[in-house]
């Protein structure tokens, strides 16, 4: 694994809070967003961003809100939020972007999309087509209402787990992410963790976890990215991963609904599709580009 | 904790009152035990958020409040946008009965119809310096003028009343955005039983009366 360290490095306030961005590439150049996952932050672009930036674009990658060293969240309900922080920081960079999100950030860079298609030139979505199907089965709804007090009131009233080593964080991610080589599990946790008395501390926001159940289901995933009308390539590993769960038809069935969308699969990968084969997944991108920048 | 049925007062969204007057008109209607009603975030003199105002944002105002008053289950009254929140505590374990103004959702509304309410929402803020500039601390935050996503699924309205486990007490005014019709077919769902009210209008001074006197009789029972 070859990471580059960010050309640049700052804050941009947008939408009431601050985020941080990492860069690479001429400012000269068109821009290209690149979003993270939950519970993620911009670093871990540092293999893909510079490998963009060579094509000819300047490459910026947001913590979003809630993660890295970027602002704080009122809840886990930040879907919209988030969302405009992405819309107003292509206007900052000058629009139409590029724009490219794994998993949560795929989902965002297509509501963007939709919302504002005048900032959007074209997407990448890497394994980002939403919840698996069960996810809308309809749960009980004391339960769901007394999980997610309970979770709220741990983030209101709960003190952040510590943990003693940075190799600790680096166990706990790897039973989460269990396809992740440990190189990139111990640089997500370097650039994850904050030192704390004790030990260290994710900073991701715990608030992040906080919200009460609502009424999103297939058909409001159907008609959200059904407005996405920009060019989109999405890309999913073969492997079966954790947030990796669509069967190829429901993949097909989401891919369906956006009326420019195109797809792959990359042989030996999973969910951190762009992280284990990034060299088949540049090679799809490149080609992408070639063909949408005309 | 006073003596009595404490009652924690949800008020609307957008409601530049906030939750004063509210206490006001439950205790001078004889509303049996304390009564609180916290201004939400962006109202009052309380600070606006970093991001958009969603229901959630609202429920977690509700378990600061619970926290700093010491309650475990009140009674939630929640008026307007706050029914969901409301509603969600009573779900949950956080509310000995629930009381809704005009707050059992609506006007029903189909996904697209949800998500294309949400581009519109966006783009608006997006386009208002004002709304995602950084609030004036101890002024209204001019943000809120956009409003907050209600909750708009009949379906999930049914879901809910048919498993609320606590006494319901629903109030039907002239701004409900639910036809009276729709509300008292929702109130038959209710298994814990739900008192249909109506009020002229969703003021406190319209429903404090009719509210104090259900928490009088529920008291009597409890």
């Amino acid at each position: 694994m070859q990471l580059a360290e960010p050309d640049r490095a700052g804050f941009v306030e947008v939408n009431r809070t601050r985020l941080r961005v990492w860069e690479w590439g001429d400012p000269a150049d068109p821009p290209v967003i690149c979003a993270h996952g939950a519970h993620d932050h911009g670093r871990m672009w540092d293999d893909f961003a510079p490998r963009l930036a060579r094509l000819g674009y300047r490459v910026v990658a947001p913590d979003l809100r809630g993660h890295g060293d970027s602002g704080r969240v009122s809840s886990g309900h930040v879907w919209s939020s988030s969302a405009l922080d992405l819309a107003l920081l292509a206007r900052h960079l000058g629009p139409p972007v590029g724009m490219v999100g794994h998993s949560f950030g795929g989902g965002q860079v297509g509501y963007v999309a939709a919302v504002w298609p005048e900032l959007v030139r074209w997407v990448v979505n890497l394994d980002g087509l939403g919840p698996p199907a069960g996810a809308f089965e309809e749960a009980d709804l004391v339960e769901m209402a007394t999980r997610s007090l309970q979770a709220a009131h741990r983030a209101l009233s709960g003190a952040p787990r510590v943990y003693p080593t940075l190799d600790d964080m680096a166990e706990r991610r790897a039973q989460v992410n269990v396809r992740l080589p440990r190189p990139w599990l111990d640089h997500l946790v370097v650039h994850g963790a904050s030192p704390v008395d004790g030990g260290y501390r994710w900073k991701t926001d715990p608030m992040f976890g906080a919200g009460i159940p609502d009424d999103f289901s297939l058909d409001h995933l159907r008609a959200e990215l059904s407005g996405v009308t920009c060019p989109v390539l999405v890309l999913t590993g073969a492997e079966h991963d954790t947030w990796s769960e669509l069967t190829p038809e429901q993949v097909e069935e989401r891919l369906a609904w956006m009326p420019n969308a195109r797809h792959h699969v990359i042989p030996g990968a999973g969910h951190y599709v762009h992280v284990e084969a990034p060299e088949a997944v540049f090679a799809e991108v490149a080609s992408f580009l070639r063909e949408v920048r005309g | 904790m006073s003596a009595g049925l404490p009652l924690l007062v949800l008020h609307d969204f957008g409601d530049p009152a906030a939750g004063g007057p509210w206490v006001s008109a439950l205790q001078e209607s004889g509303w049996p035990g304390a009564v609180h009603g916290p201004e939400l975030p962006g109202h009052g003199s309380s600070p606006g958020l970093p991001g958009n105002y969603e229901s959630s944002d609202i429920a977690l105002s509700a378990l600061r409040a619970l926290a700093d008053q010491q309650w475990e289950r009140p009674v939630v009254l929640g008026v307007g946008a706050s029914g969901w929140p409301a509603q969600v505590l009573a779900l949950g374990g956080r509310a000995a009965a629930v009381v809704l103004v005009d707050g059992l959702g609506g006007p029903w509304a189909d996904a697209e119809e949800v998500i294309d309410a949400g581009r519109r929402w966006l783009r608006a803020i997006a386009d208002d310096p004002e709304a995602h500039a950084p609030p004036v601390p101890g002024r209204p935050d001019p943000r809120v003028r956009h409003g907050i996503s209600a909750q708009r699924s009949r379906a999930l309205a049914e879901r809910a009343a048919a498993a609320m486990p606590v006494p319901a007490l629903l109030v039907v005014t002239g701004a409900s955005p639910l036809p009276e019709a729709e509300a008292g077919r929702l109130a038959s769902l209710f298994p814990s039983g739900a008192v249909l009210a109506r009020a002229t209008d969703p003021s406190p001074g319209s429903v404090a009366g009719l509210v104090a006197e259900w928490g009088r009789a529920l008291a009597s029972q409890a």
